[in-house]
């Protein structure tokens, strides 16, 4: 299966030290030197990966080791000044994609913001928690103003930690949605032929998204609830 | 194959390896000592740059506190912002303004910490050198995981200042894992707890087919077996304040003493129930004495002991890891030796630790290790390291933009688009800091880079992308790309805290310039040397023969001897040696004259005697 934006990056090429034409995302094979991987490569293909969500951590970790042994500075000290920076962009580009593919919700993230092309997704206030955050807002917004009100100190702590757990369980839930997507995606994926993406497809992308939106607006919530909580434990 | 060894450079003390034969080692100077105490005094004739470091430099700490340097590591990269308590534990002076780098004014002259580091660097050079009787310039330097961008930094300054090619600044602890792995090679979830002299770290790493992947890293660059010295200082003054009534915390030299003598008690409470203390200063009629046992030692660091237990949660935290998913736990650092430290360790991470390593050479048999790979000798180990802080930027109001997350693997870089906001402007400022807040004044400055020469363009029109790469050494490089003309735009950088490019080759240039001073010398006193002996033949030589010779001869030669005299009371060895050709030309008929008689003599000695 093709995605629309997705590995239509040709690897083809002309090998910057020899000249000879290559077809490799890192090697010539007439000189043998490095190649800077072509730029707007996606990390799948990178890790010789189709774009599937469930990825067996093991075999990601021995390929990240196994580029890592190719790319690495250490290993191009002696070489010319173009071969050592190349081994540095490519080593940087490869930890970066493994830090993204290793993680099952940042690598949703990643898939989305390829496949709609656009950059980061935005957090978006869900609708169905208005009256919880609201209610929370109220909470921080007092301890703001008096910090150190002796008389409320416990009850509040105890009223943030309440909202810590709550906030907390809603997230887990969206985690476990993202799991169960990603599964979708992955059976979408292996079923459909041809290149455009077809309507399953792009549903299971959308919810996605939605729930990666929603997932960086309550990030925000607990990080509020945390610095609540600091500011009370000070206070003391 | 050019020789590339390991260093250590501690705060205490420090250390310089090599690898032979597939294992590493330190090497000893003449004496068969190891260890280079961090110690540089200033100010001594007769030695070049008036400098003595290490061990002889440690018996002046009492004797010259004020010129006697030592834990120069708690100044690299620093500001006097940064400096704050320190200032009142070290009886040298520091100066420096604002936002400037610390400077140490010592035996009538202002040094960088990069400067006085140099001094210990070359000293483990000139120690290689005579190991190996073949010049050494390359090197690894370790320095602790947390240390910043400008610590760093300041690290291989120092290096290039001691004429050191630094090709890579490794990890403390993560160099002592490759010493551990070479030995044991073992594999799994290992912990480094690395508590030195001034500075505690903690890495844990994962090792697998001779990959060692730094998971997470902490710790407090601020924290070590100074602190304990400190602790059992402030006891000690405290307790002679009261028993006598004087306070010595004004009085460097009796500090100094103190200091030693806390440290000598801390080491023996390593290894034994209890340690007695002996303090006399006659001229103040102090007699003090008192012995310390073990559990009041460990009441006294407790809290010194728990500072170091939650950078090690949050590593764990970090690398989502619990402590019982730790296979091992490996201690370096002298301040290890301590019990307390041991038993709080292993309470944390339900193991006993390993110390078999001698945790004081560890870190250099590491660095020694990682000098092996970059040299092309060991081709199966492969350290994969991370950054220890979050990098950012400023934007609106003061807040940071994370550009690079803490623990990131290394290299690893970020691109950031700018572009003007008036009509015409030339130049963009960016404000790169690091660290874990959200406010830029709660985090460290790095440096401000300017994109300049921008062409005027309306405002919004430019798109710079900049890179800021972070490389396998954790130094922040950066630069910047206009995307439209595909042109490379030219920055300025002005580190916070650090030395511009030009300041540290001025300090290489001076060094050669000291160099270039102390060879002078001693072909001047050669020279000197020289003109004394001409003088006294050229002396005899004219009150032998002055008759022999017409009196116009005879006044060039005194007018030449008198040249040399001069030339010898200055310090040009160029001069004394040209009023010595001269007076050889002016002596020249006069000697063969004399050489003449002495033959003449000699024949007529012959033919009497033939008579």
């Amino acid at each position: 299966m093709k995605l629309s934006g997705m590995s239509e990056v040709s690897t083809k090429r002309a090998c910057w030290h020899c000249g000879a034409q290559i077809d490799s995302i890192h090697l010539c094979n007439q000189c043998g030197t490095l190649q800077r991987i072509p730029e707007g490569i996606d990390y799948f293909t990178l890790f010789g990966l189709g774009p599937r969500l469930s990825l067996d951590s093991a075999r990601l970790e021995a390929t990240f080791y196994e580029l890592s042994r190719k790319f690495h500075p250490d290993f191009y000290q002696k070489k010319s000044s173009e071969e050592q920076a190349i081994s540095l962009e490519n080593s940087a580009v490869l930890n970066k994609a493994y830090r993204v593919l290793r993680d099952p919700v940042q690598r949703v993230e990643y898939l989305v913001r390829w496949v709609e092309g656009g950059s980061t997704v935005d957090a978006e206030a869900p609708a169905d928690l208005f009256d919880e955050i609201l209610e929370l807002q109220e909470l921080l917004e007092s301890i703001k103003e008096t910090p150190d009100h002796p008389d409320q100190r416990g009850r509040r702590l105890d009223a943030l930690k309440g909202e810590q757990a709550r906030f907390g369980q809603i997230q887990e839930e969206g985690e476990r949605a993202l799991e169960g997507l990603s599964k979708e995606w992955d059976r979408l994926s292996e079923t459909s032929e041809g290149s455009g993406l077809t309507e399953a497809q792009r549903r299971s992308l959308s919810e996605m998204k939605r729930i990666l939106a929603r997932r960086a607006y309550l990030e925000r919530v607990l990080n509020d609830i945390q610095s609540g909580m600091d500011k009370l434990e000070k206070g003391s | 194959m050019p020789r590339v060894v390991g260093i250590d450079l501690g705060t205490t003390n420090s250390l310089v390896a090599y690898m032979e034969g597939g294992a590493p080692r330190v090497i000893s100077d003449a004496a068969g000592r190891t260890i280079l105490p961090s110690v540089v005094s200033f100010g001594w004739e007769g030695r070049p740059d008036g400098v003595i470091v290490g061990e002889e430099a440690k018996e002046h700490l009492i004797t010259h506190p004020g010129r006697t340097i030592y834990s120069i590591k708690r100044f690299m990269g620093k500001g006097m912002e940064d400096v704050g308590n320190d200032r009142s534990f070290v009886p040298y002076a520091l100066t420096g303004g604002q936002q400037e780098v610390v400077r140490i004014s010592v035996a009538g002259k202002l040094y960088t910490p990069p400067e006085i580091s140099a001094f210990i660097l070359r000293e483990l050079k000139h120690r290689a050198e005579a190991f190996f009787k073949e010049p050494v310039r390359q090197a690894v330097i370790t320095v602790p995981a947390y240390f910043n961008d400008s610590q760093r930094q300041a690290t291989k300054d120092a290096g290039k200042i001691a004429g050191l090619e630094v090709l890579r600044i490794v990890n403390e602890p993560t160099a002592a894992s490759l010493a551990y792995g070479l030995q044991k090679k073992k594999e799994g979830t290992v912990v480094v707890y690395d508590l030195g002299g001034g500075t505690f770290d903690v890495s844990i790493l994962k090792i697998k087919n001779g990959i060692f992947e730094v998971l997470s890293t902490n710790g407090d660059t601020h924290l070590g077996g100074d602190d304990v010295d400190q602790q059992l200082m402030r006891l000690i003054v405290r307790e002679i304040s009261d028993r006598s009534g004087i306070d010595l915390s004004g009085a460097p030299e009796a500090l100094q003493e103190i200091r030693l003598v806390s440290e000598k008690a801390k080491c023996q409470l390593s290894f034994e129930e209890k340690a007695e203390i002996v303090l006399t200063f006659p001229d103040k009629k102090i007699d003090y004495r008192r012995t310390i046992s073990r559990t009041e030692f460990d009441a006294l660091i407790t809290e010194f002991v728990e500072k170091t237990l939650g950078p090690c949660r949050q590593a764990l935290a970090d690398a989502h890891l619990k402590p019982d998913q730790v296979d091992e736990v490996i201690l370096v650092g002298g301040s290890t030796r301590i019990p307390l430290v041991r038993k709080k360790v292993a309470e944390l991470f339900k193991k006993t630790p390993h110390s078999e390593l001698n945790p004081d050479e560890v870190v250099a048999l590491g660095a020694a290790v990682q000098a092996d790979i970059l040299a092309g000798g060991i081709t199966n180990m492969l350290l994969l390291d991370v950054t220890p802080l979050s990098l950012g930027i400023e934007t609106m109001g003061g807040v940071v933009s994370r550009l690079i997350p803490r623990n990131t693997t290394i290299p690893t870089s970020a691109k950031e688009a700018f572009t003007t906001f008036v009509d015409g402007q030339k130049s963009v400022s960016i404000h790169v800091v690091q660290g874990e807040r959200e406010l830029v004044k709660d985090c460290r400055s790095l440096a401000k880079f300017n994109l300049t020469e921008i062409d005027p363009m309306p405002a919004g029109i430019p798109r710079i992308e900049v890179t800021f790469m972070i490389d396998a050494n954790g130094i922040l490089n950066v630069n910047a790309k206009e995307l439209r003309s595909g042109k490379t735009q030219s920055i300025e950088v002005k580190p916070t805290y650090g030395l511009t490019d030009g300041e540290v080759e001025k300090m290489i240039s001076d060094s050669i310039e000291h160099a270039r001073e102390d060879l002078n010398e001693r072909m001047f006193i050669e020279a000197r040397n020289e003109a004394e002996s001409v003088l006294r033949h050229a002396e005899k030589a004219l009150s032998q023969g002055a008759a022999l010779i017409d009196p116009s001869e005879k006044a060039e030669i005194e007018k030449s001897m008198a040249g040399l005299k001069e030339a010898m009371n200055g310090n040009d060895h160029h001069r004394v040696r040209e009023a010595l050709d001269r007076l050889d030309q002016s002596t020249k008929n006069l000697a063969e004259t004399l050489m003449n008689q002495t033959l003449k003599e000699a024949l007529q000695e012959k033919k009497l005697s033939d008579l």
